[in-house]
């Protein structure tokens, strides 16, 4: 018999559900390190992104709009992209993906990757808009096109690792 | 105590309902104001960047090494192969290398006496500091390295980052223990440069792409494919000379300069103080002017 009442119960649900949002931040700092291996480009993912839709949709309430702004302006702070884009794209996503999650729910995997697909493309058509606004100029949208095409490409492993962190959020509640 | 629990979230759902959207709504809000503040001053948010840097840049080192050794294994796998090509070319080029040698001690001696005749001053002694790469932006809409040295190390703002003399960029924004080095290919990136042997000046700048162009140049100028371009010394922040690319190639409209060392690609960076207080400094101390006005 669980005493819900007691400390320690306390502390383990504060920790089970925080675990996303510190997982997240944490995927949004490794993913800044340099990865270098010549002829490949340096290449970005958005793993703040991937995080986001995924919770938005399965679980809203262990990330919070709060912790998606956080998570939007750290990753601004460490990529240098100008401050606030990344929380004010990221805030969006999580608006439209929690009022649709009827539109996700039971349907198959491949579905839910076809929508992050749809997502990722809005999110960095958007950005390349705001970014050439902010800068007045038309900044390259290639690197935006590859940005999009690697983390649609990496959903499916981030996703698995999502999906074994909600596992185990739900054993015990 | 007992309650019901059915009627508690009767009341309870529709005003955590109402407060989570006033929530998003509010920070949705709060996201465009902080665009708009930021691009009306760019400095504004820069402690609060530093200062988070700062903070995760023991992070980024400790992730940076296991990631570096991973890059560097497949590198060593991928130069292998190549090794016996690459020895002969490397044969052919000491050779080279001596006679250059020969020809720099030759100058550098005439160079010497020639000062010594004119009572010439020297240049301030450059102080370098070396420092590893932790971060990079990854290129969507900057191009910049964040490195793990900052004010405690010496580094200073405009301080040009060098690798195997080659410019990648400058130092843009410092904090206690890291540095972010704004590459020369981004976009906001503008350097003076000259045509090392026609003397041509231009401005080296950035457009996000890893070949950055050359801007101002004259319409009546021609320049060759294979030129170096070197740093011009003009606006006081580089010293003169810092080799930076070679033209990859020339358009009716462009000129592009392929850089010798790929930023992002390094694993060190050398951070160099010249003891040149050029334009930057100009430009902060009018900032703060204006700002202690």
């Amino acid at each position: 018999m669980i005493d819900r009442n007691s400390v320690w119960y306390k502390i383990d649900f504060i920790a089970r559900r925080s675990t996303p949002f510190f997982l997240t931040i944490v995927l949004v700092i490794i993913a800044q390190a340099p990865l270098k291996v010549s002829g490949i480009a340096p290449v970005t993912l958005s793993v703040g992104l991937i995080s986001v839709y995924y919770w938005a949709l399965h679980r809203p309430s262990v990330l919070p709009v709060t912790a998606v702004f956080l998570t939007g302006l750290l990753q601004d702070i460490l990529a240098f992209t100008p401050m606030g884009l990344g929380a004010l794209s990221l805030v969006i996503v999580y608006g439209v993906m929690v009022s649709q999650r009827r539109l996700f729910h039971g349907k198959s995997f491949v579905f839910v990757w076809w929508g992050f697909a749809m997502t990722a493309l809005a999110v960095g058509i958007i950005r390349w808009l705001l970014v050439s606004m902010i800068e007045g100029d038309i900044v390259l949208l290639l690197p935006t096109v590859i940005e999009c095409v690697l983390t649609v490409t990496l959903y499916p492993v981030f996703g698995y690792v999502f999906v074994l962190v909600h596992r185990s959020l739900l054993q015990e509640t | 105590m007992k309650y019901n629990r059915g009627s508690v979230l009767r009341f309870a759902a529709p005003v955590r309902n109402v407060a989570q959207r006033f929530a998003y709504i509010f920070l949705l809000f709060g996201a465009l104001a902080i665009i708009v503040i930021g691009r009306a001053d760019q400095q504004i948010f820069e402690r609060v960047r530093v200062s988070v840097t700062d903070v995760v840049a023991p992070i980024l080192d400790a992730v940076s090494r296991p990631v570096a050794t991973i890059s560097e294994i497949i590198e060593e796998a991928r130069s292998l192969s190549k090794i016996r090509e690459e020895n002969g070319q490397l044969k052919l080029e000491n050779a080279q290398l001596i006679q250059w040698q020969s020809a720099a001690r030759a100058l550098a001696s005439e160079n010497e006496k020639l000062r010594q005749l004119l009572g010439f001053i020297p240049d301030n002694v450059a102080k370098s500091v070396t420092a590893r790469v932790i971060g990079d932006s990854g290129g969507t809409f900057v191009r910049n390295i964040l490195i793990n040295a900052g004010r405690r190390a010496g580094i200073a703002k405009g301080q040009a980052a060098l690798v195997n003399f080659g410019l990648i960029g400058r130092v843009h924004e410092v904090g206690e223990r890291s540095a972010r080095v704004l590459l020369i290919t981004d976009l906001n990136s503008r350097i003076p440069v000259v045509v090392e042997s026609t003397r041509q000046r231009a401005v080296l700048a950035g457009d996000n792409s890893d070949r950055p162009r050359l801007l101002h140049l004259p319409d009546n100028v021609k320049i060759k494919k294979g030129e170096r371009i070197v740093t011009s010394g003009h606006g006081g922040v580089f010293p003169p000379g810092l080799p930076v690319g070679i033209v990859a190639h020339t358009t009716d409209s462009a000129v592009v300069v392929q850089p010798f060392v790929h930023g992002e690609k390094v694993e060190f960076a050398r951070l160099i103080d010249f003891g040149l207080k050029g334009v930057l400094t100009d430009l902060e101390r009018r900032n703060k002017a204006v700002a202690g006005q």
